[in-house]
């Protein structure tokens, strides 16, 4: 190696040992992603568990049209949601919502697998506005990160409250459809 | 304990400091170290040399970091051991050498070389990133782990690592000669 090399190297690698102590910090607490063949052996629960989800808002629409919004821990396998007027901000791994107009929220709670692949699937769901029953969704795995599934997973939806996201959903038709036979067929007797 | 318990503990001239840096931290600045030295023995000594440097200079700094102000000096002494054995070949520092290997063989500078300007442009150069190829970039250059455990840990392949340090250095060149630090 050259002087001016060797000298300029030392330089460079003084200055990679000066890098901002963010940067520092950072790589030292980055997460693993899940393995390949774990994303593969978990695809078909995590498929599920975005229908169910993606299901939410058309159960509860529907609640309070004929059906028990009970239906919704059933179909989760959770227990029965609870209505809090204000959300722990760490505790249980849960899927809590929110209509407009009410000043509580509703919450059940899943397991943190559960909500690590909700999390997970941020942003890759449909996102329509709904002009009937404005509603809010958000996934916490309790640790106190929020997301709100629908959107992608970035900064913007990451927080540590449940942050104020204004955009409500509805399915698609065929999204609609498949969910309302599916509640035909196992959900008569939450009918109201 | 938290960063700024132990910290004040420093302050405090407390020597119960050391033992709750240690047993925060002793790990992680060991496998730093090791990284470079690729000895346990000499490992040791750098990390006693950065808890009586930490000791030294806790007061005047009051770092917010704390363990990535420990993991500063513990790399820089760990380096600077580099260094002194590269003449003997003792191993080590394989990460270093392909940092350095981004330089042209017949490359030659006229002049002071800007320590500052160049870690500004470093850190500049990180922020633009992506966050997973800055992490990719500061676990090989700063902690001077190997492929393989960057791979491991990312849930990446080895190649992959590789191909993005290999284009990351590549991207460096040219900031640097952007800036005119080259």
């Amino acid at each position: 190696m050259t002087g001016d090399r060797k000298a300029y190297a030392d330089a460079l690698i003084d200055a990679v040992g000066g890098i901002d102590d963010r940067l520092i910090t950072e790589a030292a607490e980055y997460k693993r992603k899940t393995p390949g063949f774990v994303k593969t052996a978990i695809g078909l629960a995590a498929s599920l568990l975005v229908l169910s989800t993606a299901m939410l808002p058309l159960i509860m629409r529907g609640g309070r049209g004929g059906y028990d919004r009970l239906t919704v821990a059933s179909l989760l396998g959770a227990s029965p949601y609870t209505t809090v007027s204000s959300v722990a901000v760490v505790g249980e791994p849960r899927i809590i919502w929110k209509y407009d107009g009410e000043d509580v929220y509703h919450e059940i709670t899943v397991t943190l697998h559960e909500a690590v692949l909700l999390m997970n699937e941020s942003g890759k769901g449909e996102r329509t506005v709904s002009d009937t029953d404005p509603f809010r969704l958000w996934v916490t795995d309790g640790s106190g990160s929020f997301v709100t599934p629908y959107l992608s997973m970035t900064d913007g939806n990451v927080g540590c409250t449940v942050f104020d996201y204004g955009e409500e959903y509805t399915l698609s038709p065929e999204a609609e459809r498949i969910i309302k036979a599916a509640l035909d067929t196992t959900g008569g007797e939450n009918e109201k | 304990m938290q960063d700024n318990e132990i910290v004040e503990l420093y302050w405090q001239r407390n020597e119960d400091a050391v033992r709750y840096t240690d047993e925060k931290y002793g790990r992680m600045l060991l496998s730093l170290s090791y990284s470079f030295t690729h000895s346990e023995e000499d490992s040791k000594e750098c990390v006693n040399d950065t808890y009586l440097k930490a000791w030294n200079s806790m007061p005047t700094d009051r770092p917010d970091l704390l363990g990535a102000y420990l993991s500063k000096i513990t790399r820089s002494v760990s380096v600077d051991l580099y260094r002194k054995q590269s003449a003997e070949k003792r191993g080590g520092g394989a990460a270093l050498e392909e940092l350095s290997d981004l330089l042209p063989s017949d490359f030659s500078i006229d002049g002071y070389i800007d320590g500052e300007h160049l870690k500004n442009t470093l850190n500049a150069f990180l922020f633009s990133q992506s966050r997973e190829k800055r992490v990719i970039f500061v676990k090989r250059y700063y902690y001077g782990e190997s492929v393989g455990v960057i791979g491991a840990a990312l849930g990446i392949s080895e190649s992959k690592v590789k191909m993005t340090l290999s284009r990351m250095r590549s991207s460096l060149y040219e900031t640097l000669k952007k800036e005119g630090l080259l």
